[in-house]
């Protein structure tokens, strides 16, 4: 790699790595440890072949390893991802909405692991449809469908809740 | 607020204060350089075997080889560091990084073989303990970790596994050490019968209506089998409270004089868990769901202040910042203590 291409991949690693982490929590709820290692994981891979990709958009090659491998992660801790699902215990302000917030991750935690994908996708990195597809490698129904039925098994959930609460 | 927008905000507030570490790209390439000198120690082990066949003299080039990186003591300075690895064809990338206060950054050896972890750290002027170890096994963990600045010629402790251990994800300062788990060691786990006892422990209290509602075991991610209850009026695919009991040698060496040393997780929007071990070779792990956990502080502040949580929210809220760690932790330590081994 030339110095050119060095510095370009710094920068790229500079702008995108706190995104990616973000994705990789919400996606596999893994601790910032993991979470850590595994976007490291991939900008490895990223970097190995990156005199390819970095004139390809190598911000979606990126997020699409870090799905990846987020997904993988998750199946194979599945049982023991609740507990380090968790946010920094500073962030204990009380709010009114902290509940409410509370409630929605947790069920977006119970969600099988493509569907939150999905979700996350969409809504966290304001993806499209199309762009979502392409990242999961499905069609452009199974993106529309899986955030519906997402969306809706949430909303189900937390109405149950709201149910039990009142 | 549209329930996209409401999850997308809870989302910003789950990875609020979440940021990448600015030594990402030197990380990575350090990784990068360490996979390749692995696939080229592969090639020379490969090219070695290949003259050895054909030339029996090349066995000799191959042991001496082995000879060059073990001999090293360990007290080697990091001078005599940088010689030997310039004399390692194998280790032409690892460099030792030397801080202006004399301390030097630990290599990285996960995932490398005893042989070689003990000969890249003692090219690097450290001491290699190893702490646990199967034969054939490769590193799963090191301390400090690499990458950290420690004095010169400071000791590094390793474990090694047949394969890599999947390590429960508790503090790193109560995580001494992991043994591995022991070959052909199959777990043991029976049905609960009448719901209390399970994978070698029972568990002798339980909050109040709470009922058996499923139990997994054997699945390939360490942990041996967990056991799920429900309170009655959820439907069969929720669950109020899971113990999980690793059953292998895969325990946590933290203090275990008394429940009281037991871990407890309690961090908003996770659901709260107790990691104890009743004995040295068998954990469990007690988790409440996020909900139970909630209903739990909100009975205690019923009972407590004879106050309706709807009556007054906000006052709810703050008793339940202040005391709900403490409601939930005692429940939690009540379940732990309760548990005993049946085998």
């Amino acid at each position: 790699m030339t110095d050119e291409d060095e510095k370009a991949f710094d920068e790229f690693v500079a702008a995108r790595s706190t995104a990616l982490l973000h994705t990789a929590v919400l996606v596999c709820g893994a601790s910032r440890h993991d979470a850590e290692d595994l976007v490291q994981n991939a900008l490895e891979r990223i970097y190995r072949h990156w005199g390819r990709i970095q004139h390809d958009n190598p911000e979606a090659y990126a997020r699409k390893v870090v799905v990846n491998l987020a997904i993988n992660l998750y199946r194979r801790r599945r049982v023991i991802q609740e507990i380090t699902f968790a946010r920094p215990p500073d962030t204990l302000v009380h709010s009114p909405n902290l509940e409410l917030r509370d409630a929605l991750l947790g069920e977006l935690r119970r969600l099988p692991v493509r569907m939150r994908a999905v979700l996350v996708l969409r809504y966290w990195e304001d993806l499209s449809e199309a762009e979502t597809a392409t990242l999961m490698g499905c069609s452009v129904g199974t993106v529309k469908s899986q955030a519906a039925r997402g969306l809706a098994r949430i909303r189900e959930r937390m109405g149950t809740l709201e149910g039990v609460r009142g | 607020m549209r329930l996209e927008e409401e999850l997308a905000e809870a989302m910003r507030a789950q990875v609020e204060g979440i940021h990448a570490p600015s030594v990402m790209g030197a990380v990575v390439r350090h990784r990068h350089r360490v996979r390749k000198v692995r696939v080229r120690t592969a090639g020379v082990v490969l090219a070695t075997v290949t003259v050895a066949v054909v030339m029996p003299a090349g066995r000799q080039i191959g042991s001496g080889l082995a000879v060059n990186l073990e001999a090293r003591p360990g007290s080697a300075s990091t001078q005599e560091a940088t010689s030997t690895q310039g004399a390692a064809s194998t280790q032409g990338d690892m460099s030792v990084r030397v801080d202006t206060s004399g301390k030097v950054e630990v290599p990285t050896v996960i995932d490398l073989t005893r042989e070689r972890a003990k000969a890249v750290l003692k090219a690097a002027g450290f001491k290699a303990v190893v702490l646990k170890d199967l034969r054939h096994g490769w590193v799963t963990r090191q301390v400090p970790d690499g990458g950290q600045l420690v004095p010169a010629g400071s000791t590094v402790s390793l474990v090694l596994a047949a394969e890599p251990v999947p390590v429960p994800t508790v503090p790193n300062s109560l995580l001494s050490t992991l043994a591995p788990a022991e070959k052909g060691s199959e777990p043991t786990l029976r049905d609960p019968g009448d719901g209390r006892e399970f994978g070698g422990v029972r568990f002798g209290y339980l909050p109040k209506d709470l009922i058996w509602t499923r139990s997994t075991t054997g699945v390939a991610s360490g942990e041996d089998g967990s056991i799920f209850w429900r309170e009655s009026g959820l439907p069969s695919d929720r669950y109020s409270v899971r113990a999980v009991v690793f059953q292998r040698k895969t325990t946590l060496r933290f203090k275990t004089a008394g429940v009281r040393d037991a871990v407890v997780t309690y961090e908003v929007g996770a659901a709260p868990t107790i990691l104890w071990a009743p004995r040295p070779d068998l954990m469990v792990q007690v988790e409440l769901s996020v909900e139970y956990a909630a209903k739990l502080t909100k009975a205690d502040y019923a009972t407590k202040l004879g106050k309706d949580v709807k009556a007054d929210k906000d006052s709810y809220a703050d008793y339940a910042a202040k005391f709900g760690k403490a409601v939930i932790g005692r429940e939690l330590r009540k379940i732990a203590n309760a548990i005993t081994a049946t085998e």
